[in-house]
């Protein structure tokens, strides 16, 4: 799926509620399919932001063209970044980039959830979310927030965190519940997006990484799989099984395998 | 950016993947779009820790331009095979030197020379308050039948903020030719090796899975 087309088909929320408001009066698969912004009316507007954040998806255009984009359509309105009201003015360079940022990341996550294959959660069945973007003052607390939303769920399927910041690792399986109790802000946090992928609080520099079989067994989230797998046959997924009836077919013994180089 | 994987290929994988289903050699492709996509993204994150001598040496905050980029790659596959898509524009000079020129309308590319002006548009820094003027060269005036012409000016934008004095914010140009730079991006053998790796890796694991579980 093309994250550009993820935004492009979000629907416009005309809104004149705040940010805590629409956290709570709106469910989080509302937000998760529109295009809003706190206190955001005007249809227009809310169009701009959409063809800019599937520009900026796209590889199509930088940050800076989309604020400038951005920044024309308000300034049509009235607005401008002088204006007081720091974050809560819509055309506070601040806000535009938490805009740009947010649709970007959250598409790029739905997109990478929708390319997941039997074969790839195979290679990769872990993520690590890892931080990838600076911050002149990041959050201090994710060590907490993931120890938090671990207990919630019982640290299923989830490690809990190893070393101390900023080596503090938080890796789980793409099926855990931890990430959606972490986007639900489990342990009381208010600046979470109600998502199960990132970015999981607003202006969050931290992203997924995947994580490979033989790390997330090291990290004891799955166990190694034919070597210690109980006495029923080990399944295939419906390629695997398509790969080894081509194989079947075309005659190919174990020797060819062993001895042709990857 | 778009990546379309290549692969090296065998005898046999070619033809274990020409007689697949196609939505088997889909997820086969994906396997190999998704390594090619971590390799690409631990590159670029490996590379950027390297980078950022613009803003620090006009002491500015780096815009997070690789950064936000590298947490933004997606890949797709198909039965054709895959594709890796990376959100960073200006990446292709990678593989060679890119020629920028001005967008429509416009004469020329703003070079940032002061932290005000990077990573910011000139109408940018003028809805942050700031006056944005280009001097005009010296001898103008006595040039004022062409009153348009470039050349009357200096090539560059000053600007100034309440009492301050004018300082330089960026110098304009033309265009400009960014040398190729392979340090950011895998090199194409490199992509191409790490998406037949996975391929055949995915292969053999299926024969080895099937053959000990007596499946085939």
């Amino acid at each position: 799926m093309d994250p550009a087309e993820i935004i492009r088909i979000k629907d416009l929320l005309p809104t004149d509620l705040g940010s805590d408001e629409v956290r709570e009066q709106l469910a989080a698969d509302i937000l998760r399919r529109s295009i809003f912004s706190a206190r955001m009316e005007d249809l227009r507007h809310l169009t701009v932001i959409r063809d800019v954040c599937a520009d900026v998806v796209s590889g199509a255009i930088n940050q800076a063209t989309a604020r400038e984009r951005l920044l024309a359509s308000l300034a049509r309105m009235g607005h401008s970044p002088l204006d007081e009201g720091g974050i809560s003015n819509p055309a506070s360079i601040k806000r535009l980039d938490l805009i740009i940022d947010t649709q970007r990341q959250m598409a790029a996550s739905v997109a990478n959830i929708a390319a997941e294959t039997p074969a790839t959660l195979e290679e990769w069945p872990a993520v690590e979310l890892t931080r990838f973007v600076g911050k002149s003052v990041p959050r201090a607390d994710w060590a907490e927030r993931w120890n938090a939303a671990g207990e919630s769920v019982g640290w299923e399927g989830a490690a809990k965190g190893v070393g101390g910041f900023p080596d503090w690792r938080m890796v789980a399986l793409k099926s855990s519940p931890i990430w959606q109790a972490l986007g639900d802000g489990a342990g009381g946090y208010r600046d979470t997006l109600g998502n199960p992928f990132p970015p999981f609080a607003y202006g969050s520099g931290l992203a997924w990484a995947d994580v490979s079989r033989d790390e997330a067994i090291e990290l004891g989230l799955i166990q190694p799989d034919e070597q210690v797998s109980a006495p029923a046959a080990p399944s295939l997924s419906p390629s695997e099984e398509d790969i080894a009836d081509a194989v079947s077919r075309l005659g190919f013994d174990d020797d060819l395998f062993s001895n042709l180089a990857g | 950016m778009r990546l379309n994987v290549t692969f090296q290929s065998n005898n046999v994988a070619d033809a274990v993947m020409g007689a697949l289903k196609p939505e088997s050699r889909a997820e086969v492709y994906s396997v190999a779009g998704r390594a090619v996509m971590n390799h690409v993204q631990r590159h670029i994150r490996s590379y950027m820790r390297t980078k950022h001598t613009t803003a620090h040496m006009l002491g500015a905050r780096p815009t997070g331009h690789y950064e936000k980029g590298a947490a933004a790659i997606t890949m797709t596959a198909d039965q054709s095979g895959a594709e890796v898509r990376i959100p960073i524009p200006g990446l292709k000079r990678a593989w060679g030197d890119m020629e920028i020129r001005p967008g429509p309308g416009k004469d020329f590319l703003t070079l940032p020379k002061a932290a005000i002006a990077y990573g910011r548009k000139v109408a940018e820094v003028r809805a942050l308050g700031w006056k944005v003027f280009r001097p005009a060269a010296q001898g103008a005036h006595l040039t004022q039948k062409n009153p348009r012409q470039y050349s009357e000016y200096q090539n560059i934008y000053l600007g100034y903020k309440g009492d301050e004095a004018p300082t330089l914010l960026y110098t304009l140009v033309g265009g400009v030719v960014q040398r190729r730079d392979p340090s950011l991006l895998p090199s194409q053998g490199e992509i191409a090796e790490t998406g037949w790796n996975a391929i055949w890796k995915h292969i053999q694991k299926a024969v080895a899975k099937a053959r000990q579980g007596g499946l085939k």
